[in-house]
């Protein structure tokens, strides 16, 4: 594994680390990161989206990206772009997050029956 | 970067709620006192008082704020006027005060008055921070047609309110006060409540369940119907007088239907598979929408009843609206929307810095299931109490809503509380 490579897994790792307060789950595996490039000139730049673009959380989720990619990588200058198309779905939300959303870490356990009287009446 | 909307000030926002959960306590405090007035006609002073307590305090109150927070949100647009809004406010507080002062204590001279005036003050200044608000945004969608109708709605009800209350003092309309009750209960029931609730529901329900694409037609036939069958009702009752106002009510039921099957296709398509206690008190509330629909037979005078039946079911059907789809879609969506708002403006700026909860951490779920339950049951109990003109069952029912509007005041306080503190 080279330089490159590991900094884009400690990226992703990193970004894995945001949630989105509303929904719970990671900003990865919500589908919210459209494309992470690091630049020779030590720069990372995000393209991101937001689940709608008047979200509320939208200012809370970009500064938490900025805030830790900027203090865990030192010497990179983060760029944060917000782009609206493709605008974001939940079909976007990967499997893991769909795990997550339901209360299970593991995929399988997602198509288990759900706890609650509400959910299991419905 | 750019984030096209900035939320509003919390201090704009929390007074609306902390006003709106006072209100719910006071109502059902006075309802506990009000036994006797659910075993007559429903023109009596403490159901009107009641009613304009519920409709003005508690939930026009709640809209108000919460709708502060959410126009940036559906039109992706900041709000037009922070200031405005506070102005709208403290008239809304002071007109809904008076206004209950006025109607418990049949007060029907000076206080009634300024009480309107002031109400239709809030109104006007909220429609202009509505319109200039909606006017910034670039992109159109139905949600925001449904909200600025709604406000126009508004508008038109309070006018005819202060109408009436001036008439109280100096006869000039020229029909009796039920028949110009019976339109502005009804602009405000279907032309404020219903059209804001589909048009802020359109946008947050399916963005809660996380659904993927619902199509909109259904909401577009909706609005046509809903706002046409209001029309007509109103032009009707002024004008024409037909015997035909059932099928006013029936074009409106049908909008309401397409609604609730919209919400219905919304949450077929969730991927949210578990739904926390207030989306299932919000998705029963709009289930409890249809309710009053199919009492609509009975007020409109199609079926041939007893003179003291038909009153009990005018006091079923109001309460079907109004402790009904109307607090329970309330009670359910304070606890999707309040615990973010306190969160944004006490924990926002320490993310990515220190370890901070989540929304969901600021308040309990598990009372809020419990107040569901409660409330379910007291609402269960007054339909019939005022069904059957049981005191048994309107003591019942009034007790467990007041237990209801404790539980809720302790946790809604609770979370302003954590917004307040540094």
């Amino acid at each position: 594994m080279n330089n490159k490579d590991a900094i884009f897994i400690q990226i992703n790792d990193l970004l894995k680390q945001v949630l989105d307060p509303e929904i719970g789950i990671n900003i990865v595996d919500l589908g919210l990161v459209y494309e992470v490039s690091v630049t020779e000139e030590n720069e990372i730049n995000v393209v991101m989206t937001l689940t709608t673009p008047g979200c509320p959380m939208g200012q809370s989720i970009t500064n938490t990206v900025t805030n830790l990619l900027t203090r865990h990588l030192p010497g990179y200058t983060v760029n944060i772009e917000l782009v609206w198309s493709p605008s974001w779905d939940a079909g976007m939300i990967s499997e893991a997050g769909q795990a997550q959303l339901n209360g299970s870490d593991r995929q399988e356990e997602s198509e288990e029956e759900p706890k609650s009287f509400w959910n299991r009446l419905f | 970067m750019e984030i096209t909307a900035k939320p509003t000030g919390k201090e704009v926002v929390l007074p609306h709620y902390a006003f709106a959960a006072l209100s719910f306590l006071a109502l059902t405090i006075l309802l506990l006192f009000s036994g006797d007035a659910f075993v007559g006609h429903y023109f009596h002073p403490k159901l009107l008082t009641l009613t304009h307590l519920a409709v003005l305090g508690w939930a026009t109150m709640i809209i108000f704020g919460s709708l502060y927070q959410l126009l940036p949100v559906v039109l992706q647009v900041s709000l037009y006027s922070d200031k405005l809004a506070k102005i709208t406010f403290y008239f809304l507080a002071a007109g809904t005060l008076l206004l209950s002062y006025a109607f418990w204590n049949f007060a029907i001279g000076l206080p009634l008055h300024l009480a309107a005036c002031f109400l239709v003050i809030a109104f006007v200044l909220f429609d202009i921070n509505l319109f200039y608000t909606t006017r910034r945004a670039k992109t159109w969608t139905i949600e925001a047609d449904f909200i600025l109708t709604s406000g126009f709605w508004l508008l038109a009800t309070g006018i005819i309110g202060l109408l009436m209350a001036i008439n109280f003092s100096y006869p000039f309309l020229k029909e009796s006060h039920l028949h110009y009750l019976k339109l502005h209960a009804h602009l405000g029931i279907a032309g404020w409540f219903i059209l804001l609730i589909i048009g802020v529901g359109a946008k947050l329900l399916p963005m809660f369940l996380l659904t993927h694409h619902v199509a909109i037609k259904k909401l577009q036939v909706t609005y046509y119907l809903v706002n046409g069958g209001l029309l007509l009702f109103a032009v009707d009752h002024l004008f024409w007088h037909t015997p035909y106002q059932i099928i006013y009510g029936l074009l409106v039921g049908t909008g309401l239907l397409l609604f609730v099957l919209f919400v219905a296709e919304a949450y077929r398509s969730r991927v949210r598979r578990e739904q926390d206690a207030g989306m299932q008190q919000s998705l029963v509330g709009v289930g409890l929408m249809l309710l009053p629909v199919l009492l609509l037979a009975v007020v409109s005078g199609q079926i041939e009843l007893s003179e003291k039946l038909q009153l009990q079911l005018y006091l079923v059907y109001g309460l079907t609206i109004f402790m009904g789809f109307i607090t329970t879609l309330i009670l359910g969506q304070t606890f999707k929307t309040l615990p973010f708002i306190v969160w944004m403006h006490r924990y926002q700026h320490l993310v990515g810095k220190q370890t901070v909860p989540q929304p969901k951490d600021l308040y309990s779920d598990k009372w809020v299931k419990v107040q569901n339950i409660v409330y379910g049951a007291g609402f269960v109990s007054l339909l019939l109490g005022a069904g059957f003109a049981s005191q048994r069952w309107l003591l019942l029912g009034s007790i467990l809503l007041v237990l209801t509007a404790l539980l809720y005041v302790v946790q809604v306080f609770r979370l302003l509380w954590q917004a307040i503190v540094k």
